[in-house]
């Protein structure tokens, strides 16, 4: 059941969008971000729809894995659509009851925050960590954030800890389960009962959790300052990040496609909010 | 209790990329009264085997009865089914949560349900039993020892009486000493209780003198299922599972391989000894 969440997670893999420059595909997912919200446009997200869907193919992720990534965050978007939709009350008015009203605008702003979020994840949480392994992301962040080194900035700490944090989800969830497990062969009773004794029945699990997360924390560190470790100056590294031509090709691809989505804007066609 | 494993097959991560087939169509019986150790390479399945027979896991495919009983019928209440057939995980001192050692081996009883009476009779013979002095009741179990630990926690399970005990690797990680007092604690149990147990293992020098059969897992399938003293017989193919055979039995096998006339069936230093002694005797009364 835990082994369910997938968000997050890095699948590994040859396609071109595994191969690019972390650093780009941050960049790239940043200015996707920032377009996704700009447009308004419904023809525009259409094309950008089927773009999604391109990349999701050449990025070689089973369709399958991408639903299942979708399906925790559908309650949100249904959330957030029907909200939006009460929130825009211009436009032609098809129904009302006493403050409620809704609108052509109101149903197409639903419609464009449900696009929107959906695109996001697949967008960022899907084809941005599942192509991407933990180490190379929080690399790249680390470059990314390290001219602000001059001014106090501790990229590489935070880069550090986000390497850590991310390394041990994983053996967090699969140390949640095997103690859980034990528990259970001991009889313990985590599905009847009434609220306050399945609140306490969580105790079983989760004093052996802390106690071996705050173990791990201690060796970690241990293990770290035997091989003394040091933070982020004048260190080296085994892999240096270093963008080729697919780096380039991507980067004019995006911003060319962008920039035409974008100037949709300013065209008279399509349906927007 | 009777355990039969019907044709069990288990995935781990079906649907991602890292699909695993860990048992891969297993069928094996286990007789009331059975003492089995169960051997394998690491990573071959074993630990993934155990979880079954109480309802850990639960088959991808095929069907496990107890006592001609399907496990995971709709009428089969799986945490009876963990109070008759107790597992000790592997490295279970990670499992202890309780504030003194005494509760925390009273967990399994008190979710059975017992009197207050009870419980405190099964928490201090399982005490007993695992050689915990009766002053560390009140202690905190994060104080103890690693190998104290470890005790607590078998005690826990011991605690319940179930009528089959399985323990994963329960003397990974103890010193020689430790090591066979535990087992031989566990041969007792076997003795004085009627109950069937099972022991996973690396070790087969371990296992040949405690257990009266022995399960060698390979690839997520049975390789062997045999009585101790034939499981030796062909040595080869054990040492091409990567699993090791008794020093004594190397001994008795290299002292063949030059000739000597003697029996290779040997696999405990005990009855080596006897074997070494009535044969020089009996060389000596020749002699004389
Ligand atoms: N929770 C899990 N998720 C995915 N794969 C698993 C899981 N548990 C075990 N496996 C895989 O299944 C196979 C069998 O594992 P299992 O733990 O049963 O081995 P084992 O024989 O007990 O090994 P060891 O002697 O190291 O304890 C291994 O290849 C392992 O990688
Ligand atoms: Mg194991």
């Amino acid at each position: 059941m835990l082994k369910d969440i997938t968000l997050g997670q890095f699948f590994p893999g040859t396609s071109p969008i595994h191969r690019l420059d972390p650093r780009v595909k941050l960049l790239l997912a940043l200015i996707f971000i920032v377009v996704l919200f700009v447009i308004n446009n419904l023809v525009a997200y259409i094309i950008m729809g089927v773009l999604l869907a391109v990349v999701v193919k050449i990025s070689q992720i089973p369709l399958g894995l991408v639903l299942k990534g979708l399906k925790p965050i559908f309650v949100v978007v249904i959330i957030t659509a029907i909200l939006n939709i009460f929130y825009n009350t211009t436009g032609e008015v098809l129904w009302e009851w006493g403050f409620l009203r809704v609108t052509t605008n109101g149903i197409m702003l639903g419609i464009f925050m449900a696009i929107r979020i959906v695109y996001l994840i697949i967008g960022v949480a899907i084809i941005l960590t599942y192509t991407t392994s933990p180490i190379l992301l929080t690399d790249a962040v680390e470059n990314v954030f390290s001219p602000f080194k001059r001014f106090g900035f501790p990229a590489h700490e935070i880069a550090m800890m986000m390497t850590i944090a991310i390394r041990f989800i994983p053996t967090l969830v699969e140390e949640t389960e095997k103690i859980i497990n034990a528990q259970k062969a001991r009889g313990a009773d985590f599905e009847t009962g009434s609220i306050l004794k399945r609140a306490k029945a969580l105790v079983p699990i989760l004093v052996p959790l802390f106690v071996s997360a705050f173990k791990r924390a201690d060796e970690l560190a241990i293990a770290m300052e035997c091989r003394c470790y040091q933070g982020g100056e004048n260190r080296t590294r085994m892999r240096v990040l270093q963008t080729s031509r697919i780096d380039y090709v991507a980067i004019v691809i995006t911003v060319l496609v962008c920039a035409a989505l974008v100037s949709m804007n300013f065209m008279e066609f399509g349906w927007r909010a | 209790m009777k355990i039969e494993i019907q044709n069990l097959t288990h995935t781990y991560g079906a649907g991602t990329p890292f699909v695993k087939n860990a048992l891969d169509d297993v069928s094996i019986t286990i007789e009331d009264h059975d003492f089995i150790g169960l051997i394998g390479h690491t990573g071959s399945g074993k630990s993934t085997l155990v979880q079954h027979l109480n309802g850990i896991l639960k088959p991808t495919s095929g069907r496990i009865l107890i006592d001609g009983r399907d496990m995971w019928d709709k009428n089969t209440n799986i945490r009876e089914v963990r109070f008759k057939i107790g597992l000790v995980f592997q490295y279970p001192e990670h499992q202890l949560f309780e504030e003194t050692v005494y509760r925390d081996i009273a967990f399994g009883p008190t979710n059975m349900g017992l009197s207050e009476e009870e419980i405190r009779e099964r928490v201090l013979s399982a005490m007993e039993f695992v050689g915990l002095e009766q002053d560390l009741l009140d202690k905190s179990p994060f104080d103890l020892s690693g190998g104290q630990k470890r005790r607590v926690a078998i005690a826990g399970v011991i605690a319940m009486r179930p009528e089959v005990l399985v323990l994963d690797e329960p003397t990974a990680g103890l010193d020689p000493k430790a090591r066979d007092d535990l087992l031989k604690q566990i041969k007792k149990y076997y003795k004085e209780n009627r109950s069937t147990v099972i022991i996973v293992s690396h070790s087969m020098e371990d296992m040949a003198k405690t257990v009266d059969k022995i399960i060698v897992v390979k690839g997520g399938k049975i390789e062997r299922f045999l009585p101790v003293g034939e499981i030796f017989a062909d040595a080869e193919s054990l040492s091409s599972m990567s699993l090791d055979i008794p020093t004594i039995t190397k001994v008795f096998k290299k002292l063949k391989d030059r000739g000597v006339d003697i029996e290779t069936n040997v696999y405990t230093v005990k009855y080596a000894y006897e074997l070494m002694r009535s044969r020089l005797l009996g060389e000596v009364r020749q002699d004389a």
